[in-house]
């Protein structure tokens, strides 16, 4: 795209954004506390079938069911907008991303800060935004064959099932703070004691409160309330893992080097963030419980809209997308997911 | 021990936050950290004025007379606080279970011209408990000048009603307003009438004379003033300089906006202030005299350097859009100083 396409795609982008958050207001409000109160219901009724498993098995099953819907609504929908600063307009102390704290391993803060600035500011930049692969795939020929690259697909099996300790573990940058690596171009804001302190105190506070806490009040339904707290652990995991990949791994998704953005234009800037993000199809209810990340193209250019309105701008991004020929990555659930792991295989090979 | 459990386990500060949008279901605005209050009267006086009556939940504890409190109304989704002087005595509160507000609407504000939308009757909102010492001493004491200005005349109200009972030395009030803009005429004069020792002025902004005048047949007087910036900069000189011991309740917010004008402002950060311009980002110039301020992508994308305003008026660089005069979110890449601002890092 020239110099002056740029400009006039980023105009109509910002023209979508402007008329977009002119409307937010009580319905955006009211949606995102309804989302509040199902998550909390599905989480009592689910934590007490879990119980009731103990006399009834079926019932334990659906137990298991809610509260992984319970973990995945505040995990996606809930924490992961709530905490890009989505719903701050609110003032409500409640929904606000200076304090949100969701039910997942990793440490709220820890990820607001990394997430927000390293990925979303970065997206897909080689080097910058250290989402791309985890550090563990090998997604592109940007990085070196290595021979562990060979079983990647197992690694990426194994980061799904444990994603909620993988988010935690690589959003700390455990690898400089555990093993001592630098990095010469990052400046860390918060010290490695603090980083540890609070990767260690939220994952323990997790742990105790899925497999102490709530199989003990369950007293003789222990087993089953710690059974049934794994399971829904391992479902929101794979889940999250799952959705999140189809975001950014689609065998169409490019990645760029760092000098791409120095001194980026807000064309610019948009347009990497179009090639750096793919989008998922499906009903309301799937959107939601993808956090609206099945809207991950708008998300990437709109960071701070709020989820509600994703759907809504969606066609309005699209059309601008085919006007100035830009591709718009979009497709089925199976689709999207199956390209993904073509490009987890297609990269185990040199 | 539950709070620590909330946040251990639930991951709210406190349990209440945590239960908050269920409970709202069955209890209209019930909020953690916060009161619940019912409208049960919400009327315009005249064309700048509205008179509100809130009913506080029965824990709401009662207020001195003078006091004011933090009012929050949600505003389609967003919730908005201002702060306002109770205008009627705990006597009343105690006898009636209802607070006094008369709030100044301001035709171009963002809070004012919507309550009559927001409160219709019986609807609910939020209240802080009672804040501030601007209070009629409770020990014995000479005579009392006080000098409301405009909507400044909201606390007198309140100590009047609740205090001239039982004080005897004189109390003199000068209200200055425009004509036929004083509020509550017929209350202040129905109380003159009942009590020898209170005496009521009330006066234009011209007539308004140097406060020796009004001071020379009081006996030993303290001075209480709550009005308009320039009025009390001056009743306060003059009290200093007759040796007098003064008080004063100040409020209102600059209203020229010009950013075109290059205008200098405080930022106060805890304990410490800051001289900023209206030209620049708040984070750059907090950054450049060293206040350790957290720098994201400097685009207002990622909510890094995102802050509390406590109160002052800050502008969207990117949109030009005024912020809320209350407590809200910023992000200090994108904002710039419009008055005097206050921030918590």
């Amino acid at each position: 795209m020239n110099e002056q396409n740029l400009i006039a795609f980023a105009k109509e982008l910002d023209d979508i954004k402007a008329s977009t958050l002119a409307k937010v207001g009580q319905t955006d409000a009211d949606y995102i506390r309804r989302v509040v109160r199902r998550q909390r219901y599905f989480e009592w009724s689910g934590r007490i079938l879990l119980v009731a498993g103990f006399w009834m098995p079926w019932l334990w099953a659906v137990g298991v069911i809610l509260l992984a819907l319970a973990k995945i609504l505040d995990n996606m929908e809930i924490g992961h907008n709530v905490m890009h600063g989505q719903y701050d307009w609110m003032n409500d102390k409640q929904l606000n991303s200076k304090t949100y704290e969701w039910d997942i391993a990793c440490d709220g803060q820890s990820w607001n800060r990394v997430h927000n600035f390293e990925h979303h500011t970065y997206t897909n930049i080689i080097g910058k935004d250290r989402d791309f692969g985890y550090g563990l795939l090998r997604l592109s020929n940007d990085f070196r064959w290595r021979v562990k690259n060979l079983w990647q697909f197992v690694t990426y099996l194994l980061l799904s099932v444990l994603f909620q300790w993988g988010v935690s573990y690589h959003e700390l940058a455990a690898e400089r703070v555990f093993m001592g690596k630098k990095k010469a171009n990052r400046d860390g804001k918060v010290s490695h004691e603090e980083l540890k302190r609070r990767f260690f105190s939220k994952g323990a506070r997790q742990l105790v409160k899925d497999y102490v806490l709530f199989p003990l009040l369950a007293g003789p339904a222990f087993l089953w309330v710690l059974g049934g707290n794994l399971l829904a652990n391992l479902l929101r995991n794979v889940w999250t893992s799952t959705i999140i990949f189809c975001g950014h791994f689609t065998e169409a998704v490019q990645t760029f080097k760092e000098a791409d953005c120095v001194n980026e234009s807000q064309g610019q800037w948009y347009f990497r963030q179009a090639l750096g993000s793919s989008n998922l199809q499906g009903k309301h209810w799937f959107h939601v419980l993808t956090g609206h990340l099945s809207c991950q193209i708008e998300h990437h250019l709109f960071p701070d809209m709020p989820s509600s309105r994703y759907q809504e701008v969606a066609p309005q991004v699209q059309a601008v997308f085919a006007k100035y020929d830009v591709p718009y990555n979009t497709g089925p659930f199976w689709r999207q997911y199956t390209s993904v792991l073509k490009r987890i295989l297609r990269y185990s090979f040199p | 021990m539950i709070d620590t459990m909330t946040q251990w386990f639930l991951h709210h500060q406190q349990l209440a936050g945590y239960l908050e949008p269920i409970m709202q279901r069955f209890k209209p605005a019930w909020r953690a950290g916060f009161y619940r209050a019912e409208v049960a009267c919400i009327e315009p006086i005249n064309e700048k004025y509205l008179e509100l009556w809130l009913a506080p939940e029965s824990t709401w504890p009662i207020h001195k007379a003078g006091q004011h409190l933090e009012l929050t109304v949600e505003m389609n989704g967003q919730l908005r606080t201002r702060v306002f002087t109770i205008a009627s005595s705990p006597e009343q509160y105690r006898a009636s279970g209802l607070v006094r507000l008369l709030i100044r609407t301001h035709e171009l504000g963002r809070f004012t011209p919507h309550l009559t939308t927001y409160l219709a009757s019986e609807s609910w909102c939020n209240i802080s408990a009672p804040q501030g010492t601007f209070l009629f001493p409770q020990r014995k004491m000479g005579s009392t000048l006080m000098i409301a200005g405009g909507s400044g005349i909201t606390p007198f109200l309140a100590m009047l009603s609740q205090h001239l009972s039982e004080a005897c030395n004189p109390v003199k009030l000068i209200y200055i307003a425009r004509t036929g803009e004083h509020l509550a005429e017929k209350e202040l004069n129905a109380l003159a009438a009942r009590f020898a020792h209170f005496s009521y002025f009330p006066i234009g902004r011209a007539e308004f004379k140097p406060l020796t005048h009004y001071l020379n047949d009081l006996d030993a007087p303290v001075v209480f003033c709550c009005g308009p910036q320039a009025v009390m900069e001056q009743v306060a000189t003059q009290s200093l300089a007759a040796n007098v011991t003064y008080f004063d309740e100040p409020f209102g917010l600059a209203t020229h906006i010009n950013m075109a004008e290059r205008t200098e402002h405080v930022v106060k950060v805890a304990h410490n202030q800051y001289a900023v311009d209206n030209q620049r980002s708040l984070l750059d110039q907090l950054e450049q005299q060293h206040v350790s301020v957290r720098r994201g992508c400097g685009m207002g994308i990622c909510h890094q350097c995102q802050c509390v305003k406590k109160q002052g008026l800050v502008r969207d660089m990117r949109t030009g859009a005024l912020s809320d005069a209350g407590e809200s979110l910023i992000q200090l890449c994108v904002v710039q100083a419009v008055t005097d601002v206050e921030i918590a890092l």
